[in-house]
């Protein structure tokens, strides 16, 4: 077993990108998740091809987590909260408490024979991939009262121990990790839409969703197929009044390429976009945004309310050069929800004694205004340090490991006067075509 | 070797040589010469610069780094851990023997002056003449004389081209600079790029400052000797007149002067905007199509200096992985050419997507830079190449051998030919996930769609298989490139062959998934079952096999 542990907390697309080139460099790795399943926000996106690969990057997230499940020395640490940090010499104690998980192929066969039962699938939570493991877990958040040894499971399941206790874990760690992520924007902070009370009023996360378990687009009052569909850009992002100064950068990106998916599925659809400042989709924007702008409405402008219209549809008001107050029904409503710092970066930063930038982000150790001092060992990544999209949470998150190596090696070479073994000769001769045997297939 | 000298190359070198291999850098490009790490942009970039040259200081002594001046990349043989590259200066000519290429060149800012019709105007500068009248205060350039005068300052940007986040964050710098110096400054911009780290804080500060941003869907006229410029503003919904002492056109960043060459001499695909890196979410961040070549920075995409920062760290990472690989001889040998079935037609050699074959007086496959998408076994008119291992984990042994005939029983019988890279892992996501699947479908784990000859298919018919298909990665996300775009011709020409023999084209289809689509896997499908259920079965099927095989 390699003699240096890093813990990566959150088993996000950084922490997993994080965990998974760590892995490569003779390190052990502890993967703290405090779901039960890996892949944060990312693993629930769609593909959005519109017949062509449109680069969303969302199939890398599937494919990180299959080699992660193929690593040595990762140790997962799912479903597991982290409680406290001592740190001693120049070793962290994480204390995590982990819910209980049913990983035997007996217990998850009883699992998904649970969640094939009528009546009883709401207890059954099965992962977002078929690279989640265990696949399939107890929604314990529904089991309240459900302990109770009076309970009696359905046949299939009988044999679940439904009296698992939590397990308290201690993890070393000579550096941290840290990948705690983002959170999306709540909508029902901006009162005048109405998110609460309109069902046809949606998030973009929450469109991807419908996607990823319907198969396509609809709208959620009554799984009809949306004609006209409205985009609204910036919800949470570029808003001095929620103290949002920052473009969270993946918005115009996601919401194009979903209504180019959406356009592609339904033809018919009409597209409008509500929106400040279009921001580049791609590594060609030009052709992008102009191919956008030739099949949607673009009005630069953000609504003023929304309101309930006839039919479950919706009406945005917005003001208009021409007309002064406008008012135009829809049948769905996204909103391109924000990033914001996730929930838990606040209590990390009071747990590992660090700071955070203005806007509650860690900054890494790379850029100027950087939160964390070097001698605490500990390596930001991924959306918790800003917005990101998936390709660059995983570049970041490489990133942040190539510097948690330099610091190890520059640590030993100090401790121990030599340089740890990162040094390496490629010392190949390779002459292709020379010394090869004739061989047939 | 790294090529370029520029922030880019020099932070690659940093990072590369931390991981102890030994760097040789080369300039690339002879015109520019040592000019190269100095074209930086001063206001957004100027912190960076100390660094840089901090950074040229600390090399010059460096152990592990050669530095070559003025050479230029001619020549470019062999594969992933040992590539010879031809080098020329002047009129020397020698070898270099390295383990890998990385390319770091510069973008080059041209002026849009002319774009705007301002190229006679007397106050119009570009923002590079800006940024240099701005940091430079002792040369006597015009520029900075218009400098000392003070007045209105107008932006133009985002209307001759879409624009971009790092020459926004010239602009809005440059503009605080102005603010501060007492300038009134205006901005004309279609849109502001601020998807940037701080850009939109930066907005808000020229906003207090005293900056105003007009944003328009037109661009404003503009008079051509530059005194005037009018347009009819949304919000005021008036026609606004400014007489602007200077105005500040935005500059195209363009790939650098080398790249066009340097990629033909490497071999790898670059982008139609002439970036160093095909757009295909398998390269991300700083892969080629050739094992052992990396495309980092301003190489591949426009890039501020925080960001090739991260593209030099994973340039080196990558480079560590692959040499641990090659180290382990993990790569093993995927692909074989049998010498005597071979009659070097080298449709192999101008197929191969990952230029792992080589020529030397026969092709020549190297089991270093090949992935095994078996493209060119499938190409292969003489049936000379074989693929001897694919990477997938629960398959071994050859091709041929994996194909057994489909669940007995069960019809329609299908067999979906699945690339592992997207449509295995939706296929095998269906089948986890309960999915309505057809009872007779065989799902093949395959390493590329385009891998599948049109021989094996129509083998499977005459087998008596009912119905085929063939699923790649969408258009664009092929990790062999072009694999799919193959498979969909192959399929488009067996569907004709097979009408010509009168059974239905609609026995074989080709469809485009990626691995989360696991619903639509079980769609695409079913809906071939309905097809073949209508057809009836395969009329092949009802030949007794002695008439079959014969």
């Amino acid at each position: 077993m390699p003699d240096q542990q890093v813990a990566v907390i959150g088993g996000g697309i950084a922490g997993i990108s994080a965990a998974l080139e760590l892995s490569q460099h003779n390190l052990h790795i502890h993967l703290v998740e405090k779901s039960p399943f890996l892949g944060g926000h990312a693993i629930h996106y769609t593909c959005k091809a519109n017949g062509a690969c449109q680069h969303c990057n969302a199939c890398l997230v599937q494919e990180q987590l299959k080699k992660l499940n193929k690593a040595e020395n990762v140790h997962l640490h799912l479903a597991s909260q982290l409680q406290g940090i001592q740190k001693k010499g120049d070793t962290y104690y994480l204390e995590t408490k982990q819910s209980p998980l049913f990983e035997s192929t007996k217990e998850q066969e009883a699992l998904k024979a649970l969640a094939n039962t009528e009546g009883w699938e709401h207890l059954v939570q099965r992962g977002p991939s078929r690279h989640n493991i265990p696949l399939y877990t107890l929604d314990w958040s529904r089991m309240e009262g459900s302990t109770d040894p009076s309970v009696i499971l359905p046949e299939p399941a009988n044999g679940l121990d439904l009296n698992k206790k939590e397990r308290s874990e201690l993890i070393q760690a000579e550096a941290v990790v840290l990948a705690s992520g983002f959170q999306p924007f709540d909508p029902r902070r901006i009162g005048t839409y109405n998110y609460s009370s309109l069902s046809n009023v949606v998030s973009a996360l929450e469109m991807e969703k419908i996607r990823r378990t319907r198969g396509h687009h609809l709208r959620p009052s009554d799984n009809a197929s949306p004609r006209r569909i409205a985009f609204i850009q910036c919800v949470g992002s570029r808003n001095a009044s929620h103290g949002n100064l920052w473009c969270s950068r993946v918005c115009c990106p996601y919401s194009l390429r979903m209504a180019r998916a959406m356009q592609a599925e339904q033809p018919e659809s009409e597209i409008t976009f509500f929106y400040m400042d279009l921001q580049n989709c791609d590594r060609e924007p030009e052709k992008t945004l102009n191919t956008c702008r030739s099949h949607f409405r673009f009005l630069r402008m953000m609504p003023v309310d929304i309101l309930p219209g006839e039919n479950d549809s919706v009406i945005i008001r917005y003001m208009s050069r021409e007309e002064r107050i406008k008012e135009d029904p829809f049948d769905l409503v996204v909103l391109s929800v924000g990033m914001e710092p996730g929930a838990d970066s606040a209590s990390l930063a009071r747990m590992f004694d660090i700071g955070l930038n203005r806007h509650g982000f860690f900054r890494p150790a790379s850029e100027g205004d950087r939160t964390i001092p070097p001698e605490k060992d500990i390596f930001p990544a991924g959306a918790a340090t800003g917005p990101k999209n998936i390709a660059e949470s995983i570049e970041q998150a490489k990133e942040a490991v190539k510097d948690l190596l330099t610091h190890i090696s520059s640590q030993e070479k100090k401790d121990h006067g030599h340089e740890r073994s990162l040094v390496f000769h490629p010392s190949i001769d390779h002459r292709h075509g020379m010394d090869r045997p004739n061989r047939s297939p | 070797m790294i090529i370029g000298t520029g922030w880019t190359g020099l932070t690659a070198a940093r990072e590369i040589r931390d991981f102890g291999f030994n760097v040789l850098l080369v300039q690339g490009n002879e015109q520019e010469g040592e000019q190269e790490g100095s074209q930086l942009f001063h206001s957004a970039w100027s912190a960076k610069e100390h660094e840089l040259q901090e950074a040229y200081a600390e090399f010059c002594q460096k152990e592990g780094i050669r530095f070559l001046p003025r050479a230029r990349l001619t020549g470019c043989r062999g594969t992933i851990g040992s590539f010879t590259l031809r080098l020329e200066t002047g009129d020397q000519v020698w070898e270099e023997n390295v383990g890998a290429v990385v390319l770091a060149c510069e973008t080059r800012a041209s002026p849009l002056l002319q774009s705007y019709g301002l190229e006679d105007a007397p106050n119009a500068i570009s923002l590079s003449g800006l940024e240099k009248g701005l940091t430079s205060q002792t040369n006597g350039e015009d520029s900075l004389f218009l400098l000392q005068q003070g007045g209105q300052a107008a932006f133009i940007s985002g209307f001759a081209q879409e624009g971009d986040h790092l020459n926004q964050r010239r602009i809005l710098s440059s503009l605080q600079t102005l603010e501060e110096q007492g300038w009134w400054t205006f901005v004309y911009t279609r849109n502001l790029k601020v998807a940037d780290d701080g850009l939109e804080e930066l907005a808000q500060t020229d906003r207090q400052l005293g900056a105003i941003f007009f944003k328009l869907d037109e661009c404003p006229d503009i008079s051509p000797d530059g005194s005037q410029i009018r347009h009819k503003d949304p919000v005021l919904e008036r026609e606004v007149l400014m007489q602007p002492d200077l105005i500040v056109v935005e500059e195209k960043l363009l790939p650098g002067p080398e790249n066009e060459r340097l990629a033909q001499v490497l071999k790898i695909t670059p982008r139609e905007n002439g970036f160093l890196q095909e757009e295909n979410i398998h390269r991300l961040p700083v892969r080629t199509n050739r094992k052992g070549i990396f495309s980092i920075g301003s190489s591949r995409e426009i890039m501020t200096p925080a960001q090739t920062r991260s593209d030099a760290a994973n340039a080196a990472l990558a480079l560590k992985e692959d040499f641990r690989e090659l180290q382990e001889n993990l790569f093993g040998e995927r692909a074989f050419i049998d010498e005597d079935k071979c009659c070097v037609c080298l449709t192999c050699y101008r197929l191969c997507p990952h230029g792992a074959i080589s020529l030397e007086d026969r092709p020549v496959i190297s089991s270093l830079a090949c992935q095994g998408c078996g493209l060119c076994a499938s190409e292969c008119p003489q049936e000379a190449i074989s693929i001897l291992e694919t990477p997938g984990e629960e398959i071994k042994g050859s091709l041929a051998e994996r194909i057994q005939a489909p669940d007995p029983g069960a019809t329609p019988r299908i067999i979906a030919y699945c690339c592992q890279n997207s449509a295995y892992e939706a296929g095998m996501a269906a089948y986890v996930f309960n999915r309505d699947l057809p009872q007779g479908l065989k799902i093949v784990e395959v390493p590329c769609a385009g891998s599948i000859s049109p021989d094996l298919i129509l083998s499977d018919l005459r087998e008596g298989v009912d119905g085929l298909l063939l699923l790649g990665c969408h258009p664009g996300a092929c990790k062999s490139s072009k694999g799919n775009s193959f498979a969909q011709y192959n399929s488009h020409r067996l569907g004709s062959i097979l009408e010509e023999v009168g059974l239905s084209r609609k026995r074989i289809r080709f469809r485009t998934l990626a691995d989360n689509m696991d619903i639509e896997f079980s769609r695409y499908t079913k809906e071939m079952e309905e097809s073949l259920v209508q057809l009836g079965q395969n009329p092949l099927a009802r030949v007794p096999s002695a008439i079959r095989a014969s």
